[in-house]
């Protein structure tokens, strides 16, 4: 090798060496504008990521969730949690959502307020720095932070709660990031502000979703006790109250109706004037103030002026107007079906109970009797003492007559003097012992009040018994074979020479005397 | 010396064709004649070839009372050699750790939930955690949102115990993955292995990947799935920005996993206010032109392509390893890696230098490791799932 050539590779191996350290500083140059790049466009959008997370969750609970996990892995922090005032007001902070703290290094329920967070205002809502800078609780120190950062959650001066950050690197929060923080922490508040105002739209569009399936649910109902216990369920499932008590007005004062959950010592009834209390209970009324139709006592109601409690006024508004509703078809159908003068059970409601009764009898193969009574002696009384006397006389034979039947069997006055007892389930034997006792009780004498004195009358009946399986089931068959019965009877007392029995037809006479 | 010998870590790897085979050669030559005990702890890589039940029945028979772990791979390196078919075998000896061991099945229907409950019992099973404790992690690379499995052992770690590991993969046909612990196969499952330490461990990751193109801003995304960059259909977004064309006729037939193995060069690339980008590889692309991701991508957040040079990738895991082992305070006793099987390709046939610079950085230290559909590792800050890394527990 020349000295020529050997120079010649020294220079070459110089311009080698050369161009590999000029490539090496390019690619740390290139290295480091990347790395800027890198770190401007993440910290660009970080914002942005967070804000689109975020409004991926509308629940509360949900937001802080998610805000802790977001922000720790945007922020570079090894620990994020929030802390909110606890929900019972408590004094202090608990934990709404931790990111980074082992289960076993959890702090208790409720904690201190850590000292530093009082250093946060709406204007500067975040503070960082190394840890010495602040004055860490035991169970944050535990996990050995570096670097600690803490904001304020706040919305239109509400303070919601804290965000705390934590680095357990050598890397000191920024400016930029502390600027960056202000954002997050307000967006998070935004967050949680608008995840409260969703649920409270949720609340308000479930509870007027409920109010619209109870109002339909009670539209139908007509029974005044089925009504009440309705409302009373309603309200303490879905209000919710502890306890509910229905009492509707009446002519003797107010009367318990139904009560659902933990509301005790309800008395039966209170005088007229008196209002309903029962220890530890509000009272509200049903329908309208001035034209209440009873009261709702309630344990654990909620607070005036919460939508719990606006529900709930609802909820006993429409109560009122359906209780109001029932009473009156009571009133109305009570009205229908009875003889006004007597208080019995009419004639249409007689015949729509003995076609109940009869279909019941057929289907179980039992038998069932008609009694018709006609009075003997009524227009005697009548005409004799008047009208009023003659009133007096069917009250009296009417009550006589439903003393008699019983309580299995049903006493009702078909119209003048003529009164129907229904007996089902019964054997011809059992039948003419209950005919024996009405013939006994309506021949004994009666004692009516006239204007001036008082007159003492016998005004005795005719009997006659119909018996359904003789009828075929046939309800208008079965009254008139009974009537005809009746009949045979009242024609009996008054010729004896004629047949004393006619089918199941007994005659006992009757007659008028002053 | 003789206790250094014993302490440390021991590898074997085999290419039998045979899994049995396989799983002993492996297994004996890692432990180099030491007998094991039942602190200790077996870890072993296969391929996919293998019969996964005859393969672990033979390594839980060669392990005698050890414990053992493992999960499939796309491949396999130790100290000696790169196994492109076959398996390797590290011998872990306690000497001083503990390690509990705990296994989750079927955990794609809730990835946290499993990852969480499986933390929870490894803890428990070592003892509780200690002044040292790591948490190793091998889950099912095809399971879903990896970030879940972060979430899910974060729970249980907290900040203070470090994450380390990867997903289990195969030869990128994308069709199943194998796991193995408390004596049990599992394909679609998670081992959690909770180390107790008197020592500090060392973990560190790299990835040397560096941007190409524009970048894209994330519109639309839901867990790991893109839906939208820039405002476009996704794919048609990654496919303009990546550069190297892909084989449009190939690309056609390309629906679902296949797509992965043509997108492996060109993972995305999360920009980070650290001044890196985390990378994030393609499982897949849907018929509406999503993108989905082997791990959570945020929407808004900025992503550009990545390209990697193959000194740039071989430096970063040096890189890797020297970290690693400049955490620890005692000399190495060996070392484990998880590199992404995204970083073969650019390797290409130097993809055993990886390896050998693992090696370098660890100061001839014994090691050994897999190549994943994904990395686990953290040490501080909140990200723990990395696409495209090399992943370096230095013991």
């Amino acid at each position: 090798m020349s000295g020529a050539e050997s120079a010649t590779d020294v220079d070459r191996s110089a311009e080698t060496n050369r161009l590999t350290d000029e490539v090496r500083r390019l690619r740390a140059e290139l290295n480091t504008s990347r790395a800027v790049s890198a770190r401007a466009l993440a910290r660009a959008t970080r914002l942005a990521q967070l804000v689109s997370a975020l409004g991926k969750v509308t629940g509360v609970a949900d937001v802080f969730e998610r805000a802790v996990s977001e922000v720790a892995e945007l922020f570079d922090a090894d620990i994020a949690v929030i802390l909110i005032p606890p929900a019972d007001g408590r004094a202090g902070v608990s934990l709404a959502a931790q990111w980074g703290i082992a289960a076993r290094g959890l702090p208790p329920e409720v904690v201190a307020q850590p000292a530093d967070t009082r250093r946060l205002t709406s204007v500067f809502p975040v503070v960082a720095g190394p840890v010495a800078d602040f004055a860490v609780p035991e169970w944050i120190a535990n996990t050995q932070p570096r670097h600690v950062s803490w904001g304020l959650l706040t919305v239109r001066d509400e303070h919601l709660g804290y965000l705390l950050l934590l680095r357990r690197a050598e890397r000191p929060f920024e400016l930029a990031d502390i600027h960056e923080l202000t954002a997050v922490v307000s967006r998070i508040a935004l967050a949680v502000d608008n995840g409260r105002l969703y649920r409270r739209t949720q609340d308000q569009l479930h509870r007027l979703q409920r109010l619209n399936e109870v109002t339909a649910g009670l539209a139908g109902v007509v029974d005044v006790a089925r009504g009440a216990q309705h409302l009373v369920e309603t309200l303490v499932a879905d209000v919710p109250v502890a306890g509910a008590a229905v009492y509707l007005c009446g002519t003797h004062g107010h009367e318990f109706v139904a009560s659902a959950g933990a509301i005790k010592d309800c008395p039966a009834r209170v005088a007229v004037g008196q209002v309903p209390t029962v220890a530890g209970t509000v009272s509200l009324n049903l329908g309208l103030e001035e034209a209440s139709v009873g009261t709702l006592l309630l344990t654990d109601a909620p607070a005036p002026g919460s939508d719990a409690r606006s529900f709930l006024e609802h909820l006993a508004d429409v109560g009122g107007l359906v209780l109001e509703k029932a009473v009156l078809f009571q009133r109305i159908r009570a009205q229908a079906e009875t003889d006004v003068l007597t208080g019995m059970p009419n004639r249409a409601h007689f015949m729509e109970h003995l076609s109940s009764a009869l279909a019941l009898c057929r289907q179980s193969g039992t038998d069932l009797a008609v009694i018709f009574v006609d009075m003997d002696g009524f227009k005697a009384v009548n005409d004799t003492h008047g009208h009023d006397a003659g009133d007096q006389l069917l009250i009296a034979a009417g009550r006589r007559l439903t003393e008699a039947a019983g309580p299995s069997g049903m006493a009702a006055r078909l119209g003048g003097d003529e009164f129907v007892v229904a007996c089902a389930d019964i054997t011809p034997d059992a039948v003419r012992s209950v005919a024996d006792r009405i013939q006994r009780a309506m021949d004994a004498p009666y004692l009516l009040h006239l204007r001036d004195n008082a007159v003492k009358v016998t005004a005795g009946g005719s009997i006659g018994i119909g018996m359904a399986r003789d009828s075929g089931y046939d309800a208008a068959l079965l009254l008139s074979k009974a009537d005809a019965a009746m009949y045979a009877a009242k024609q009996h007392r008054r010729s004896p020479k004629s047949p004393p029995h006619l089918p199941m037809g007994r005659a006992l006479r009757g007659s008028a005397t002053s | 010396m003789r206790d250094d010998q014993h302490q440390s870590l021991g590898y074997g790897s085999s290419t039998a064709v045979d899994p049995a085979t396989a799983a002993q050669e492996s297994v004996r030559a890692a432990l180099s004649g030491r007998t094991p005990t039942p602190a200790d702890l077996i870890i072993v890589f296969s391929t996919i070839e293998y019969d996964q039940h005859h393969f672990y029945e033979a390594v839980v028979q060669a392990a005698g009372a050890a414990q053992v772990v493992g999960c499939t791979a796309y491949s396999s390196f130790t100290a000696a050699t790169y196994v492109t078919r076959g398996a390797s075998a590290v011998y872990l000896p306690a000497a001083g750790l503990t390690f509990g061991v705990a296994a989750a099945d079927s955990i794609s229907g809730d990835i946290y939930a499993a990852a969480r409950r499986a933390t929870e019992l490894a803890c428990e099973r070592a003892g509780g955690d200690g002044e040292n404790s790591v948490l190793m992690v091998f889950s099912d690379g095809l399971a879903g949102d990896q970030r879940e499995v972060v979430r899910g052992t974060y729970a249980v770690t907290g900040a203070t115990v470090p994450l380390v590991g990867g997903t289990a993969a195969e030869d990128v046909s994308m069709t199943a993955t194998y796991q193995f612990a408390d004596g049990k196969l599992m394909s679609n499952g998670l081992v959690a292995i909770w180390i107790n330490s008197p020592y500090p461990l060392g973990i560190s990751v790299q990835h040397g990947w560096h941007p190409i193109g524009d970048p894209m801003v994330v519109t639309r995304a839901e867990n790991n799935i893109i839906h939208e960059l820039d405002g476009r259909r996704a794919v048609d977004t990654y496919l303009s920005h990546r550069g190297a064309a892909l084989p449009m006729d190939e690309l056609d037939e390309a629906a679902g996993q296949t797509f992965a193995r043509m997108t492996f060069d060109h993972p995305l690339g999360l920009a980070n206010t650290s001044g890196g980008f985390d990378g994030r590889h393609i499982l897949g692309r849907t018929l509406e032109g999503a993108l989905v991701m082997f791990g959570h991508v945020s929407e808004q957040s900025v992503v550009q392509v990545m390209a990697g040079d193959r000194q740039d990738l071989v430096d970063a895991a040096g890189r890797a390893a020297a970290d690693a082992v400049g955490q620890l305070t005692t000399p190495p006793r060996g070392a484990l890696a998880f590199s992404c099987t995204g970083r073969v390709a650019p390797l290409g046939d130097q993809v055993h230098t990886e390896a050998a610079a693992i090696g370098a950085g660890l100061a001839g230290a014994p090691f050994a490791g897999f190549y994943t559909y994904g990395e686990f590792a953290r040490v501080t800050g909140s990200t723990g799932f990395h696409n495209a890394t090399v992943v370096v527990l230095a013991l």
